[in-house]
């Protein structure tokens, strides 16, 4: 019970510190511009306006959803030893696993913050177009928040052994190649390759994210069907992922010295 | 001590603590602490004092569980250092205590509560009473990053007093504050070791610690060189050191004085010290009388604990 309190206590007090920053502030009047910038944009009949306005706004949502995650994650746990913020939470009996998730569950609660942001602007500018709210939105931008989730975890275990910026830049390189992992693979193999590159290119297709997986944009915008079935076999499956993240960043910070 | 919670008589048991870190390409590695073995009494003020570099801070990090040892073991409260629960009944205070920049005094404090398992009503009261105590409930919705120095190290202050911690290791409480807020860093200290709190203390400020330590460990070069209560570690001199005032240079007076093994030491216009044997000090008085020279005090010649600090790190 006292662990749960302890990662919710450190959780609360890194969203109150990511949600009051001035970065985070300007990177959600940015995603707020892009999104009203994204409705000026699609200029076409109201069937295409309304394709072209989800896709565009899924996508700022997404971009700067993972931005964030990304961006607090990989300076959270470093720069707390940074700036030796760490120490007065580590001295109390507080194991470094609780402190792990409570920093990643502030993270978290920061990135659902800017997401209800963008979310109340991306419905606004729904009603006012469409006149009324598209239901697939309340699958699309939970699975949404589930990718970031995932791309936070990565960030975070990558923050426990390397510095910022390298965990940084690794972190939305790894994104980049889990959305792209399906076409990467089949490219890859479709060439011929040694037998070790072709075990080589298999295992890292299954260790890399499949975050093209929770990507239901093109479901929302073409009015496409999901089986609920699917839908919660990527919930466990990100949920999974997350989980296994965050141990390895677990196991790794308990052996850091501080 | 709280509850039915038995106290055991050693707050802090450390034994052949070592630490060593390894030097970028070189075979040999540098080493912080070496063999460290230390018991703390519970209740009372242990001063621990050292230069910089003399691995006072990487023994606190060690005793906190910040860093493994490379070689010994320490127990706080009778539980291994390793064990997150040992850290159950300790504040900690950091050299200078950081916290997030946007939160404000009372949300840091109030955080620090939960963590040390305090709720309800109990949190409040603990909470108001430490920002009260290091005189901060005043300004207890100022965001940090407004917050001078001084004001900080109170939070932090009131964030290792908040759970009410049996042992308080406070590594330089007193930097960042001013003469007053020194002073009532003082009083609270002694507040807190009549309460029977035990409270391992590192600072360089020797003359505070002479005044408020029971008992000081001296560490130098990652050693223990010396531990023991301040009166064991100083130096009794055998002479006092008397201060005199004469209208003009008595010659007679000086004569005798160096004939009692004495010397005359000029202080300025008309005033001047004697150092003599203290088993002399009641001839002196006599002599002093008949030459008519004004008496204006007499103190003893014992060591310091900065003039025994600088002895044993040298």
């Amino acid at each position: 019970m006292q662990a749960l309190r302890n990662i919710g206590i450190i959780g609360r007090i890194t969203m109150l510190e990511g949600a009051r920053k001035q970065v985070f502030h300007v990177l959600m009047l940015f995603a707020v511009f892009l999104i009203f910038g994204s409705a000026s944009l699609a200029k076409f009949d109201q069937h295409v306006q309304m394709k072209m306005l989800n896709d565009l706004c899924l996508f700022c949502v997404f971009l700067v959803s993972s931005i964030v995650a990304i961006t607090i994650t990989v300076t959270g746990v470093p720069g707390e030893m940074e700036q030796k913020t760490v120490y007065p939470v580590i001295a109390k009996p507080v194991a470094r696993w609780q402190f792990i998730c409570g920093k990643y569950a502030g993270a978290m609660g920061t990135v659902a913050i800017g997401m209800a942001i963008m979310a109340a602007t991306f419905t606004f500018l729904q009603l006012s177009y469409a006149g009324h709210l598209d239901t697939a939105m309340f699958y699309v931008l939970p699975f949404l928040y589930l990718e970031t989730a995932i791309l936070a975890a990565l960030a975070l275990w990558l923050s426990t052994w390397a510095s910022w910026p390298l965990a940084w830049f690794l972190s939305v390189l790894l994104c980049l190649l889990g959305n792209l992992k399906f076409p990467l693979y089949d490219s890859l193999m479709s060439r011929p390759q040694s037998g070790f590159n072709r075990v080589a290119i298999t295992t890292l297709y299954h260790l890399l994210p499949n975050l093209e997986s929770f990507n239901f944009k093109d479901a929302m915008v073409h009015h496409l069907a999901v089986p609920n079935a699917y839908l919660w076999q990527t919930a466990a499956y990100g949920l999974f992922y997350t989980a296994a993240l965050l141990t390895l960043a677990s196991l790794t910070f308990a052996r850091k010295e501080l | 001590m709280k509850g039915n919670q038995t106290m055991p008589n050693t707050a802090i048991r450390i034994q052949q603590f070592t630490k060593e870190y390894p030097v970028p390409r070189q075979k040999e590695k540098r080493v912080a602490v070496s063999n460290l073995t230390l018991a703390v009494p519970t209740g009372g003020l242990f001063g621990f004092l050292g230069p910089n570099g003399a691995g006072k801070t990487t023994t606190i990090k060690m005793l906190l569980g910040f860093l493994p040892p490379t070689v010994g073991e320490a127990w706080l409260f009778d539980r291994p250092v390793g064990d997150d629960r040992a850290r159950q009944r300790v504040g900690y205070l950091p050299e200078q205590p950081y916290f997030p920049k946007f939160l404000s005094a009372l949300e840091v404090v109030k955080a620090h509560a939960g963590l040390s398992g305090l709720a309800g009503n109990r949190a409040k009261e603990r909470i108001e009473l430490c920002l009260r105590q290091v005189n901060m409930w005043d300004n207890r919705h100022m965001i940090l990053s407004k917050c001078s120095k001084g004001m900080t190290q109170r939070v932090g202050l009131a964030s290792a007093l908040v759970g009410d911690p049996d042992l308080l290791i406070m590594d330089e409480p007193s930097s960042g504050l001013d003469p007053l807020g020194r002073k009532e860093l003082r009083e609270l200290l002694t507040a807190l070791k009549n309460d029977g709190k035990t409270i391992f203390l590192s600072s360089h400020l020797l003359s505070e610690m002479e005044s408020v330590c029971d008992r000081v460990g001296v560490m130098a070069r990652g050693k223990l060189v010396a531990c023991g209560t301040p009166a064991e570690i100083t130096r009794a001199g055998d002479g006092v050191r008397v201060q005199i005032e004469q209208a003009e240079r008595d010659e007679v007076l000086n004569t005798q004085i160096a004939d009692w093994g004495g010397s005359v030491e000029a202080a300025g216009e008309g005033s001047a010290y004697l150092r003599v044997p203290s088993a002399l000090v009641y001839k002196v008085m006599g002599l002093l009388e008949t030459r008519r020279a004004r008496l204006v005090a007499v103190t003893s010649q014992r060591e310091t604990l900065e003039d025994a600090f600088l002895r044993l790190v040298s």
